[in-house]
Parts: C-alpha cells; structure tokens; sequence
C-alpha cells in the first residue's frame, strides 16, 4: 500500500511539447460519444412508452447487471484481474447506504455514493495486499474476502440485522429515493449506466485504459516500458469496486430490500462476470449486450418452465459461459466484429469486381 | 480435558478436509489445471450416497465401491468434454470454465433436489468413547480411509509408469510430448482420480453431514487453501495440511466462537498466501503464487 | 553517460557477474559478448531494474539510477528489449506502440502521434491494425524495438534482436540501429552474431565467467589474446 502515495505523483519524463492536433482528432472519439448518446436516448425514452411494471422490471434488471458488469469489467476485462469477489463491493455499498438511512436518517442520494466511497477505498486495500497474486490464486483470494463479509454480515446481526436481511422503509418521496413510478428508477438507475459507459469509455480511449491492457497481456513488459503496474491495477480495482458499490446501493433502493447471502454470495459476483464475458470482455458494449441477453434469456426460461424450472435457467448460463468462453473468447462483441469484418471485406469484394 | 477433545475433534475434521484436498491436489497441485468446481463434485459424491441410501437402501459406505469407479469416469469425461480445450490456452480460460461447472452443477441439484438440507441415518452417526473423548464414528472412519488413499496417492504417483509420467507431463509439457507421452491421456486419467476422491469424499460424508446444493462452495475453498498450504502438488503435504486446518478451525471454533470458525481458515489462507507463498512445505513455488518481483 | 560501475551479483553460491563496468556514450553502440552464461543477460537485467545488484552502481552522468524498479528505470530514459519477444499479444500492433508512447506523452492525441511517427520509423505502419500476437518473429522484434523507441530512450538495451532473422530482417534491424546511433542515442547490445557485432559496434566488452576480460574496438578485442583462449578460441 506505501506504493500508492508515490505512484500517481510520479515525476512524468518530460514531453516535448508537440503539435498537438485538434484535439476531436483523438480516435473513436466521435463513435463513442454518439453510441453514448444513444443509449442515454433510449433510457430517457423507455419510461415515456411504457406505463408497464413488469417490462420496468426487466428493463431495470438489465440496467443494474449492465452496471455491475461494466464495473466487473474495469478490473476484470481491461486489467486482467479475475475478481469472483465483487459480491463483497455490492454488498458494502448496499449495507452502508440502507444503514445510513435507516438507523441515522442519511438521505440514499449521499448513503449511495459514501457506500460507493467506502467500497472504492476496501477495494484499494483488498487490491494492494493481492497485487502480488497470480490467476487462480487472486481468484481465490477475491473469493474468500466476499466470504469473510458474508460471514460478517451474517454474525454481526447487531449492525446488520443477521441473515433475516433490513427493509427499506417505504416513505415516498425523491429525497428518500423512494418513487410511486418505477419509469423513475429506470431514469435514474439508467442514468447511473450511462456514467459508467462514458467512464469506461473514456478509459478505453485514454491513458490509463491503454496500459491496463499493456499490464493485462504482459506486466513485465508493461514494466520495461515505464508503465507502473501496481497504480494501474490500484486505480482500476479503485474505480471498479466504487462503481460496484453504487450499483449495489441501488439495488437496494430499487427493491427495497437487502440481506447478507444475496448481496455477498458469490451468486452474485458470478453474475457480473457472466454478462461481461458472454457480452465480450475488455470492450465497453460487451457487459450491456451481455446483460440484456441474461435478463432476457432469464425472462423467457422462467416463462417457459414455471416455477419447477427454478435454477434451471442458470444451469443454462453455466453451460453458456463454458461454450463461450472456449469458442467464442470475445463473447458478442467479438462475434459482431467478425460479421462486420466480413460485410466490409464482401462489399470492398464487390467493389473491386 | 476439553482442549483435548477440541484437538481431537479439530483433527479428525481436518482428515475430512485432507480427503477432499488429496483429490484437488492431483489436478492442481501436480497438474496445474484450476478447477473451481472441485467442491461442486464433493456435493454430487453426497447428493449420489444419499439417492443411494434412500432408493437401494445401501449404506453410503458400500455405495462407494460403485461411487468412486463412476466418479473416476465421470472425471475423465468432464476432462474430455471441457478442461481438454483449454490446456495451453490463457490461464483465465481455465478459470472461467470450471466457474461455468459450478454454476451448472450446483443449480442442477438445485433444480433436480430442491434445496432441501438431506441427511441420512447409519451407525457411523454414533459417537465411540475412549477414555474422556468422545470419537465420532464417521469422522474417525473418514480420518483413516483419508490416510490410506493419501499414502494409496503418494505410491502411486512415486512409483508408477503413470505417477512418472504424469510428473513428467507437469515439469516439461513439450518435452513429455516428444517422449511419447500423451498429455491429454495423463491429463485424464489425473482428473478422473481427482473426481474419484471426490466422489469417495462424499460418500464417506453423507453420514455425518447434511448436503444441500451450495455445500461445495465451502469444500471448493477449504482444499484450495490445503492445497496452497501444503505447498502445492505435494500429497503428504496436502495431507497435513487438511490437519491443521482441521486444528485451526476447531481451536478457533471453541476459544473465539462457533459464529467465526469459518473465518479462522480464510485468516490463515490470506496469510499463507501473502506472507508465506511457499506454503508450509513446499519452497519452489512462490514464484508461481506470487508474480517474480 | 550511460555507466555501471563495479556490478557484482550473485546467486546464493554462484557469482553471476563479478566486478563488472561498462560504460555507453550517446551516438555510440557497445556490444557485449561471451559465451553463453557468461552473465550478459544478468548484467542486462540490473541495468534495466530487474535485479538489484549486490554491489556497485549504476549511473547516468552523476545521477545513481541503482535499485529503480523497472518502470521508473523505463522513465529515467533507459528501455530494454526481451529475448524473446513479449508483444501485447491481443492488441494491435498500433496499440502496443501507443501504450508505450503513454509514457511520455499524457495526452492521448500526442500519444496517438508519437506512436504513429515510430510506426512509421521502424516500418510497420502497414500492419498498425494487425494484432500482435499474428506478428512473425522478425516483425515481433522490430515491433519490441519500436516500443522500446516510444518510451523515447536515451539508453537503449537489445538483447538479441538479432537471432532468429533472416538475412533482409536482419538488413533492415541493422539500418534501424545505425539510424538510432545517428540520432544520438546510446545503444548496448547483447549478440551472438559475431560478424555484424564486428562491423556494428564502436567498442566490445567481452564476458567470460561473470567477469569482463577484454574491452576495446572490434579489432583490439579480436587480436586480444586472452579473448582468443576464452571465447573465440573455441567456437569461431
């Protein structure tokens, strides 16, 4: 942890002052600011269609996996840091926010971000005494602090409420961010979506995206070529576990409800890593993709086994993310990249003829 | 006199313990192959001396002589079927596969069982006295069975053609190769035996303990911390590794509380993995826990 | 100034490289040579951070750049090349360079410049958009010394960027290297190419045991008859 303070204060080499381009020049960044203002149309609009609650239900169930996912996806995709531990993230930003409102009246429009605060700040502790671990034994790791707060959440009944869980009390009102209208939680849990898929767009395109990857596919490497690899894995995990923490404040608000197995079992931290990898790890769109087939798949296998299909839908990711990950490592992102690739090559064909 | 009970009870827990890391200590610790499932297959190996109990009326004991042999094939299957195609891939590959399992594993019983908690009654649910302690039947029957099959193991793998071979696969994959070695034959035959214990585990735990669909979770954690602590690939120290695991918890369980038992071997987990890499025994292994700065 | 001053590391009971100095200036490429383990690539890896070494010092003018961990040494303007290549293998080989220009350039429209301009210096402009693990071996070295040359160097370490090129790979590698030396950077090179070491280099430093037996031009260290015994002695 010592390493922190000096590494994001490191003296940069000097850089010759360049001719610097127009700015707007600086890749993709046209493309990413319109796929961000689409999906910021679609979840403005989204309420303004429908009065239904179950299609809200669905659409906040994507929303909030979508989140998480992009979250996971930080640390997991970009860094190359498999965490099976961001149930522990989820669950500390629920219990604070609910705590906070509950037994000192904190308004959720501060509990959640504080919840998001103190998730950021375990997760930059949990991330500087892993750094050193390797593949399956940081696995193991992440695994084992999620089981340490459940176990926690569980026994420490005085704080928590034990295993029976806390309700959020139900008094309507914005500053309570309790609505009448679930159309409002779509805004403002879609809202939240958008702000994580700007930032990791943002990242993708800049610095600290360019040598997360450089780390991922080979630290010593990154390393010789001036790249700090314990600050880039510490400002992922940072961001990754803060964003993780919000969402998972939001998930309580939004149902109102939380207890220790579902916020901290490691159920829940499987689901953030299933949608990012059957979307396509390490890409911005992946998670979301990936979320909206999950929930949708989720929505359709319920439907169609009824209740004595209970658990069997997730049999079915299980096999999913097993074919995908041996057969299609890019997940849907990388799927539609080579049905693009092979339009354009069609086309330049034709044109060439 | 109660500590000596508590010693007692803490190692015969870590026999059981022991039994379910010997088994992951083959595929990870010799094989290198990170199967997150492990504990997932403990739960089958119940769920399968339970259905055996309740629909044939076999003791989970006798059950396992049909048990281990279907388990040992099941495992190659699994291995054929999935861990196959990731061997020199990524190493996440492997990771993500074997989280897959587990999901579809433990939801399956979910979906064929319900999550029920199941016992079964035998004689091993009685409780033996020798002299002021009291000796659990089950868990003194699953201590020593975990003994044999850890030496059964450490003769094996020391001196078989296949122990040799199977080494010779893990040190120097290439080189094995060109010796004629079939990497993905060695590869399966490890797995099915480490499915095998798995199934012998469960069986020999069906009569002391309930099984319910998530109750691998916990086995999957405990033998992977063994199997570190034992320094990785060494039977014998898998072995003693389950024992003071066993020690830690049970010691933890009486002078602190039964609440944070579990959090006594995660305690002594993260502090072998980020103080002492090289686990209790081993010393080659560090740089493979840890990355080389 | 590049200089490492009386380096000695060890390996519990074994002496790796004992007692060893060696100086680059800018504008001037160094050869080191010596049988294989001799102790170059541990003497190698002290100066780019990767081993600390037991005593002695490494030095840039009067500053002491001992015991930096590799990125800071990568940040004091000394890069290094792998043996073996160790590309980004699931980026693009645009995307290699550009991580490497992140370096010294904050802004990510500098970046994307810097790492275009070095593109085009070491020639692989025409697969920027080819993932690097595609690459063939000549093209992942030119690759690794183009990333080394993002960092914007002052001292340039190569280990054998050479081995394994076919005869016009190895022509172009060449031109690249002199241009560098053209430009005023410092360059050390491990090789076992003997004869384009001859010809390349300005001064030769040669190991044997850990300890550097002979330095000089090409041709004093060829006529030096303790090198003669030692090294070329046997093999050429």
């Amino acid at each position: 942890m010592t390493r922190t303070s000096e590494s994001s204060t490191v003296e940069e080499p000097q850089t010759t002052p360049s001719t610097r381009p127009d700015a707007n020049e600086s890749p993709g960044r046209k493309i990413w600011a319109i796929s961000l203002a689409v999906l910021a149309a679609i979840v403005a609009v989204i309420p303004l269609v429908t009065e239904n609650n179950y299609y809200f239900d669905v659409v906040i169930g994507i929303l909030l996996l979508a989140a998480g996912g992009s979250a996971w996806n930080l640390l997991g995709g970009y860094t190359g840091q498999i965490s099976l531990g961001h149930a522990g993230f989820f669950g500390l930003g629920g219990y604070v926010s609910v705590l906070l409102f509950t037994q000192h009246g904190v308004t959720p429009w501060i509990g959640i971000p504080v919840g998001g605060l103190v998730a950021g700040l375990v997760g930059l502790l949990i991330g500087g005494l892993t750094l050193r671990l390797r593949g399956p034994f940081f696995v193991l790791a992440t695994i084992a602090f999620a089981q340490v707060l459940l176990i926690l959440a569980i026994n420490l009944d005085d704080l928590t409420g034990g295993s029976p869980g806390v309700s959020v009390p139900f008094k309507a009102g914005v500053a309570n961010m309790v609505f009448d209208n679930r159309g409002s939680y779509v805004w403002l849990i879609g809202g939240f979506l958008v702000v994580v898929f700007g930032l990791t767009a943002w990242i993708e395109t800049h610095r600290l995206g360019s040598q997360a990857r450089a780390v991922r596919e080979s630290r010593d490497a990154a390393e010789s070529l001036g790249i700090n690899s314990t600050s880039v894995k510490l400002q992922m995990t940072a961001t990754s576990s803060a964003l993780t923490g919000i969402v998972g404040g939001l998930s309580a608000y939004y149902i109102a409800f939380i207890d220790p197995s579902s916020s901290f079992g490691i159920g829940r931290s499987i689901d953030f890593v299933l949608v990012a990898i059957i979307g396509g790890m390490g890409t911005v769109w992946g998670p979301i993709l990936g979320a909206i087939l999950i929930q949708l798949l989720h929505n359709e296998l319920s439907g169609a086994l009824g209740s004595s299909g209970a658990g069997l839908y997730l049999v079915v990711y299980g096999v999913l993310m097993i074919v995908v990950v041996l057969f299609f490592p890019k997940g849907i992102v990388g799927g539609l990249d080579i049905v693009r690739r092979r339009i354009r090559t069609n086309r330049e064909g034709r044109a060439r003829v | 006199m109660v500590l000596l009970q508590v010693l007692v009870s803490g190692l015969l827990l870590g026999g059981v313990y022991s039994l379910v890391s010997v088994g992951l200590t083959v595929v990870f610790g010799v094989v290198r192959i990170s199967n997150f499932a492990h504990g997932a297959f403990v739960m089958l190996g119940m769920y399968s001396a339970y259905w055996a109990h309740e629909l044939f009326a076999l003791d989970p004991y006798v059950a396992a002589v049909v048990i281990v042999p279907l388990f040992f094939l099941l495992g190659m299957g699994v291995y054929q079927l999935a861990f196959r195609h990731t061997i020199g891939k990524d190493p996440l590959v492997q990771i993500f596969v074997s989280v897959g399992l587990l999901v579809a594993l433990e939801n399956l019983a979910l979906f064929l069982f319900g999550a029920d908690f199941r016992t079964v009654r035998t004689f091993a649910g009685q409780t033996a006295q020798l002299g002021p302690v009291n000796l659990p039947v089950g868990l003194l029957i699953a201590f020593v069975v975990s003994l044999a099959v850890a030496l059964a193991l450490m003769a094996l793998i020391q001196r078989t053609k296949l122990g040799r071979a199977t080494r010779a696969v893990t040190q120097d994959r290439v080189a094995a190769t060109l010796m004629g070695v079939s990497t993905h034959r060695m590869y399966s035959v490890a797995f099915g035996i480490s499915i095998a214990c798995t199934g012998l585990a469960g069986s020999l735990l069906m009569p002391i303990k309930a099984v319910y669909p998530t109750v691998g979770t916990q086995f999957t954690l405990v033998a992977f911390v063994i199997v570190v602590l034992g320094g990785m690939g060494s039977v014998s120290g898998a072995l003693i590794g389950g024992l003071v695991v066993g020690l830690v918890e049970s010691l933890a369980g009486y002078y602190v509380s039964p609440a944070y038992q579990q959090l006594a071997y995660f305690v002594v987990f993260i502090i072998v993995l980020l103080a002492r890499p090289q686990g209790l025994f081993g010393s080659a292994v560090a740089a493979e826990i840890g990355e080389e700065a | 100034m590049f200089e490492v001053r009386d380096v000695t590391k060890r390996f519990g009971g074994l002496t790796a490289v004992s007692d060893a100095s060696l100086m680059v200036d800018s504008g001037e490429i160094v050869g080191v040579i010596g049988p294989n383990g001799a102790g170059k690539s541990t003497l190698f890896s002290v100066i780019a951070g990767v081993l600390r070494p037991d005593e002695g010092v490494v030095l840039d003018g009067e500053k002491v750049l001992t015991g930096l961990r590799p990125y800071r040494m990568a940040r004091a303007g000394v890069a290094r090349t792998f043996q073996t290549p160790r590309p980004f293998g699931a980026l693009t080989v645009r995307e290699n360079m550009v991580a490497a220009a992140h370096t010294v350039h904050r802004s990510t429209a500098d970046a994307h410049a810097w790492a275009a301009e070095c593109l085009e210096r070491i020639g692989l402009t025409e697969l920027a958009e080819v993932a690097a693990s595609t690459l063939p071996l000549g093209m992942r070295k030119r690759l690794e010394v183009g990333r080394a040359l993002a960092t914007k160097p002052r001292l340039l370490l190569l280990d054998e960027v050479l081995g394994g090129l076919n005869p016009n790979e190895i022509d172009t590698m060449v031109a690249l290297i002199r241009e560098l030396r053209q430009s005023g950077m410092a360059i050390c090179m491990v090789e076992h190419a003997m004869a384009i070491i001859m010809s390349l280099c300005d001064r030769i430093y040669v190991i044997d045991h850990g300890v550097v037996i002979s330095t000089g031009t090409p041709q004093e260290v060829s006529s030096d008859q303790q090198v003669i015994d030692a090294y070329l002695g046997g093999s050429v």
